[in-house]
């Protein structure tokens, strides 16, 4: 990590990008924090300006509406209540007011919030409290209440279940870095007495990455999966050459750390970070510890994507992440082998990947004091995704394998359905006709209740469109609603997809259905319009390369008896025995 | 360490902090006499001089010195006891 003096020269290293602001207000000296935040933050590539309020300026520039503070018009502000201050406010009270100490404290806090809540929209950001153990009573402190060690662990209590209600309060943990560091090294008493400073120089670094980890969660840069490795990363061993019963996970050697990571692991998952396994292996050899391994925590259930092949993992990584539709940034990648390690980090850039020590034994703590999974909400929803990936993957993967995207097609087993509208389906139909922008024709909005009445209207032919394949069921996809415009002819008034089902041949199989359907009803002639708006312009050929005949300016139109079928996959849903077959269309 | 090669050191750290490559300074030299020399950068001079020659001050020397002679006196007085 960089050095204070490395911070305080990056303050004014200029960076792209909107500008964030930050007011930090303290009851303790705060002119180098806010130095070490803002340098850590330019160091981050985050436009961050700091506005320091000054020593001790926390109630005066909260509760004044034309203070410094909201003038400044700040996007984050930081209230820094340090022990140390508290310790010698807790010192000076009555013994009887020290009994009720950390009520009448949180209590002071959250008058604070609620005065910046009233003056700005400004999040605010809360460090807990560093314990001080002052041993007045030796460890027997820790069961008397008028104790301070007694009344900061209670405040620091009070402090989690008040933010726990408070969604603009975002918590910053700066007792785990005084854990992590040591009270010698985070605290000088030095210059606390000679400069009312309570974080020591070379714990600075420390606190500027925390504030810096909390404005980048807030500011959507967070991790939302991690990349493994398997063998000796997952369990102790290679699966290829020790067997299921060689490799270490559970009471095997030193398999219990395996097991230990593994449990961390499913945590994150259960948090909603997706796990994808990333392997130079044999498939099948690669899954058996996840179905068979008695002793494994993770399943195959738990892992949204499993890539093990023989392919260089930097091309399996970027597949991966590909198919989650995530940004790369929001990868961390874990192997066991710097090898591996290196080559993703040098064709990945953007991905992280975090330097493991060589003892598996210390990876568990090292990626926790990393603080790689920094977040800014929790659901406690997330785990459903995994499901929702895994069946995108089946589906994925078969196009790496085929040869050509027709092979690929082919294999998917596809089968649609053109159905007139239902009243179960008007909502979701009026929804597609609502948000459906890109593959829309006329990009027609309709509710509810218009769409219930084109169905019963006999001028009317509306359909939708439905798509399977052997994954999963897509589900309601299209809609068509023809008009009819005389005898003879009828007119595409609206013809939209999602697009969920582009490129596999549902294009050629609606207008196909769609033939067939004005030919069974004598039509003629189909006549098409495209209107063009600013998201639609993938369609705004598709009538030409239909077959149609151009007539003027975004119009067109098809003669029923000379069209010809489109050729596609997909096959009609058999369901009845009279209509199976009928959707053959090659 | 002779103390012309810790003055030499204690130079060349307040060039770095004070942030002036010509400053001339002897051991008379006090804050007043350098424009940059203010709470903070005297706080990040005790800081460098700490962690270059391995030294703690105590709280009297980082608050009560009143030029760098006193200072020096300080420093070497921790290095001859280390």
């Amino acid at each position: 990590m960089d050095t204070f003096k490395e911070l305080q020269k990056a303050c004014n290293k200029s960076v792209e990008g909107e500008e964030r602001r930050l007011a930090i207000l303290g009851n303790c000296a705060t002119q180098f924090f806010s130095a070490a935040v803002q340098g850590y933050g330019r160091l981050s590539g985050m436009n961050l300006q700091v506005f320091d309020a000054g020593y001790h300026q926390i109630l005066v520039q909260v509760f004044d509406p034309l203070s410094e503070t909201y003038a400044f018009r700040p996007d984050y502000i930081l209230l820094w209540f340090a022990t140390e201050v508290l310790y010698e406010e807790f010192l000076s009270l009555g013994r009887e007011k020290r009994l009720t100490f950390a009520e009448d404290y949180l209590d002071k806090i959250e008058t604070c919030w609620s005065q910046v809540e009233k003056n700005t929209k400004a999040r605010i950001l809360q460090p807990n409290f560093v314990e001080i153990s002052d041993m007045g009573l030796g460890q027997y402190s820790g069961k008397v209440a008028e104790t301070f060690i007694f009344q900061l662990r209670k405040l620091n209590y009070l402090l989690q279940e008040s933010m726990a209600k408070h969604g603009n309060v975002y918590p910053l943990d700066f007792q785990r870095i005084q854990n992590e560091r040591g009270r010698e090294t985070y605290y000088s008493a030095v210059w606390y007495y000679h400069a009312r400073m309570t974080v020591s120089m070379d714990a600075l670094p420390d606190v500027g990455k925390a504030v810096v980890d909390v404005l980048s969660a807030i500011e959507g840069k967070i991790k939302k999966c991690v990349v493994l490795d398997l063998d000796n990363t997952l369990w102790g061993g290679v699966i290829g050459d020790d067997g299921l019963g060689g490799i270490q996970i559970g009471e095997l050697k030193k398999g219990r750390v395996y097991t230990h990571f593994q449990r961390w692991l499913k945590q994150l998952k259960e948090f909603g970070i997706l796990l994808a396994v990333c392997s130079k292996n044999e498939e099948e050899i690669a899954k058996e510890p996840f179905e068979k391994h008695g002793e494994m925590v993770l399943r195959l259930s738990d892992i949204s994507l499993f890539v093990a092949n023989w392919q260089d993992k930097a091309t399996n990584i970027r597949r991966i992440q590909e198919i989650l539709n995530i940004g790369m940034e929001s990868l961390v990648f874990l192997d066991d082998n710097p090898f591996e390690r290196n080559l993703v980090r040098e064709k990945i850039p953007e991905i992280t990947v975090p330097e493991l020590p060589e003892d598996p034994a210390l990876w568990l703590d090292y990626l926790q004091r990393g603080n790689y999974f920094e977040t800014a909400s929790f659901t406690g929803e997330g785990a459903d995704r995994t499901r929702q990936y895994q069946t995108e993957f089946q589906r994925r993967k078969g196009e790496w394998e085929f040869d050509s995207i027709e092979d690929y097609l082919k294999s998917l087993g596809m089968t649609g359905k053109i159905k007139p509208f239902e009243p179960s389906r008007y909502a979701r139909i009026a929804q597609l006709t609502q948000r459906s922008n890109q593959f829309n024709l006329r990009t027609i909005r309709y509710t509810e209740e218009e769409i219930r009445r084109i169905a019963k209207d006999p001028d009317y032919l509306a359909f939708y469109g439905t798509l399977a394949d052997q994954f999963g069921d897509y589900g309601l996809v299209s809609v068509i609603i023809l008009k009819r415009i005389s005898r003879e002819a009828l007119f595409i008034d609206t013809w939209l997809m999602s697009c969920r089902v582009l490129k596999r041949g549902m294009e050629e199989y609606v207008l196909n259905q769609l033939v067939r359907i004005a030919k069974s009803h004598g039509f003629k002639k189909i006549s098409a319009e495209y209107i063009p708006t600013a998201k639609n312009r993938m369609v705004q050929d598709l009538y030409r390369d239909m077959g149609f005949t151009k007539t003027s300016d975004n119009h067109y139109e098809v003669l029923v008896d000379g069209y010809q079928e489109k050729p596609t996959w997909i096959k009609e849903e058999p369901e009845d025995g009279e209509k199976r077959g009928m959707g053959k269309s090659q | 360490m002779e103390r012309s090669a810790v003055w030499e050191r204690v130079s060349e750290i307040c060039r770095d902090v004070f942030n002036n490559r010509d400053l001339t300074i002897t051991e008379g030299t006090t804050a007043a006499d350098i424009a940059e020399w203010d709470s903070l950068t005297h706080l990040s001079l005790i800081d460098e001089l700490e962690r270059q020659f391995h030294v703690t001050f105590t709280l009297d020397e980082v608050s009560e010195s009143k030029d760098l002679g006193e200072l020096m006196e300080a420093l070497m007085k921790h290095i001859k006891e280390k």
